[in-house]
């Protein structure tokens, strides 16, 4: 057993293009995440808190320092990591079913068996059985993130990328995705990177929380959660260790307001 | 792909029946819509002169089209003009797509071939016939070149347009799901250009048929447009009219047909 991390950022810098000329958003970022980690992302808007998990994807080119993914240098999108994008909408293919769509990712690469095998499997996973032959748009929001995870999970990723996933979703929803994506990753060992601006579902899900701060961007805490697994949306949140947190991370928000 | 089974196949079917109820009411509301021209063939009908040289009733039409028939000259003239039609739109419609989902996709390549384009684009498709005909003869070849010329501008600039909104989330689902590019084409971006292209060759069809015709008339080559230059050289006008009748049931039928597939193709993204 290598005890090699998942991800790792040695002095990251970022720039995007911007009316001026290039903008930096990420500056000399350092992280580590183990594998199996459990870690979010979390920031107000525009901080660069998706910049930060494209370029993780692969998705977006970084000017120096290094990236890795187990050991490997990032620098386009790499076997073993699956992305979930915010906009359910245009990131599933309104055109297939539920089924369909959660074998894009692999159905070039497995034999039939095998395949519908996987597929069934993910479609298990975020409860969606009854609906595995219904198409996208005839889903609801909630339903539709979860083909879209779905479609993750089906590739067996070591490593799961999600930008805001439940952002756009009602607080109900919300909390049941949560629940969910905590089983998910518990059953599968997946590490997890998970891009959010909400306090509260930061800590209930990490195992570790990165604040993003500035501009450009750097790391302005690192927050481990030390609440115990599995959780639960009603008793985890009763827990003094998650009130301390939530109050010590508002605290911190609060000061960036009035920075 | 997924071995199909039993849900799927009801899926299958469903869409089969939803999509013939469909087609059964447009078809129905399309007729509707041809009453007031039933109407007025009856009228004419009724109210003419059979022996009127410029406005024969639709009578005498019938049987001009029934000796054309029988002298074994229409129905080889229809079929000849729908080859061509049909063939035409085929290439317009790969080549539109081939060219403008390039174009879409590189903006060098637009600041390369954009302004020729524009400016064939803006040549009236009647003008190149001659042209045609000196450089490829007068041949079906050249029938077809120039009908493709006149129904490629709609399906490129659809699909040119359709490839600049495509949204930026699903650039980026295909690239990390690490599909190859033949996949990512055909099971992300052409599905997704669905929509533009069937406009565009919607589009299409109507330019398709009347340089079709136009070509005809200009080189006598066989078709209904030639037929059509015939009868009026005779002096026939109920052969005229009987041809025109035919022309328009042709176009009439040919974009059906095309309205039909699209909105078949289109039930699953729920656009139709
Ligand atoms: N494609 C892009 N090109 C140039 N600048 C961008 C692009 N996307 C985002 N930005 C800029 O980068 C900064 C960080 O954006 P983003 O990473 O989306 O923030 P967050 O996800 O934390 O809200 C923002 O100021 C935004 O304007
Ligand atoms: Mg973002």
């Amino acid at each position: 057993m290598t005890t090699q991390p998942s991800f790792q950022c040695e002095s990251l810098c970022i720039d995007l293009p911007g009316a001026p000329g290039v903008r930096r958003i990420i500056e000399d970022l350092d992280l580590v995440v183990r594998r199996g980690e459990f870690v979010s992302i979390l920031g107000g808007s525009g901080t660069g808190k998706t910049t930060l998990l494209r370029t993780l994807a692969g998705l977006t080119p970084y000017s120096s320092g290094r990236a890795a993914y187990e050991g490997r240098e990032v620098r386009s999108p790499v076997p073993g990591m699956a992305m979930v994008f915010q906009d359910y909408g245009h990131a599933l293919l309104m055109w297939r079913t539920v089924r369909r769509n959660v074998a894009l990712g692999v159905e070039g690469r497995l034999r039939d068996a095998e395949l519908d095998n996987k597929v069934q499997n993910a479609i298990r996973m975020v409860g969606l059985d009854r609906f595995k032959d219904e198409y996208p748009w005839r889903l609801s929001g909630g339903m539709q993130q979860r083909v879209q995870i779905a479609r993750a999970l089906a590739m067996e990723p070591s490593a799961l990328l999600m930008d805001e996933p439940f952002g756009a979703l009602d607080a109900m929803t919300k909390a049941s995705l949560q629940d969910q994506l905590l089983a998910v990753q518990a059953e599968t060992g997946a590490t997890v990177l998970f891009v959010t601006h909400d306090i509260e579902e930061a800590i209930y899900l990490s195992d570790t929380i990165i604040l993003l701060k500035g501009s450009p961007a750097h790391i302005a805490r690192r927050i481990r959660v030390d609440l115990p697994r599995p959780r639960d949306q009603i008793e985890t949140k009763e827990l003094p260790e998650y009130l301390r947190l939530r109050h010590q991370l508002y605290e911190a928000f609060r000061h960036e307001i009035h920075a | 792909m997924i071995a199909t089974n039993a849900p799927a196949q009801a899926i299958a079917a469903g869409r089969g029946r939803r999509w013939a109820i469909h087609a059964a009411a447009n078809t129905w509301s399309a007729l509707q819509g041809l009453l007031p021209l039933i109407v007025l063939l009856l009228l004419w009908q009724v109210l003419g002169d059979p022996r009127s040289p410029y406005f024969p009733p639709p009578s005498t039409w019938a049987a001009a089209l029934i000796d054309r028939t029988s002298a074994g000259d229409l129905a080889p003239a229809v079929l000849a003009t729908f080859q061509s039609v049909a063939a035409a739109l085929v290439l317009a419609t790969g080549l539109g797509v081939g060219i403008g989902g390039l174009i879409g996709a590189s903006p060098a390549l637009e600041r390369c071939l954009g302004p020729t384009l524009e400016f064939l684009r803006t040549l009236p498709p009647p003008t190149i016939v001659p042209v045609a005909a000196l450089l490829i003869g007068v041949n079906q070849e050249m029938k077809l070149s120039v009908i493709v010329f006149a129904a490629l501008w709609p399906v490129l600039l659809n699909t040119t347009s359709g490839v600049r909104s495509l949204h930026p989330t699903l650039l980026e689902v295909a690239r990390s799901l690490q599909l190859g590019a033949i996949a990512q084409v055909t099971k992300i971006f052409l599905p997704a250009l669905l929509p533009s292209i069937l406009t565009g060759v919607r589009v299409a069809a109507p330019l398709a048929i009347i340089v079709s015709l136009l070509a005809e008339m200009l080189t006598l080559m066989p078709g209904l447009g030639a037929l059509l230059l015939m009868a009026q050289r005779n002096f026939n006008a109920a052969e005229v009219f009987g041809l025109l009748a035919v022309v328009g049931s042709f176009g009439f039928i040919i974009n059906a047909v095309l309205a039909a597939f699209e909105s078949w193709a289109l039930m699953p993204q729920g656009r139709s």
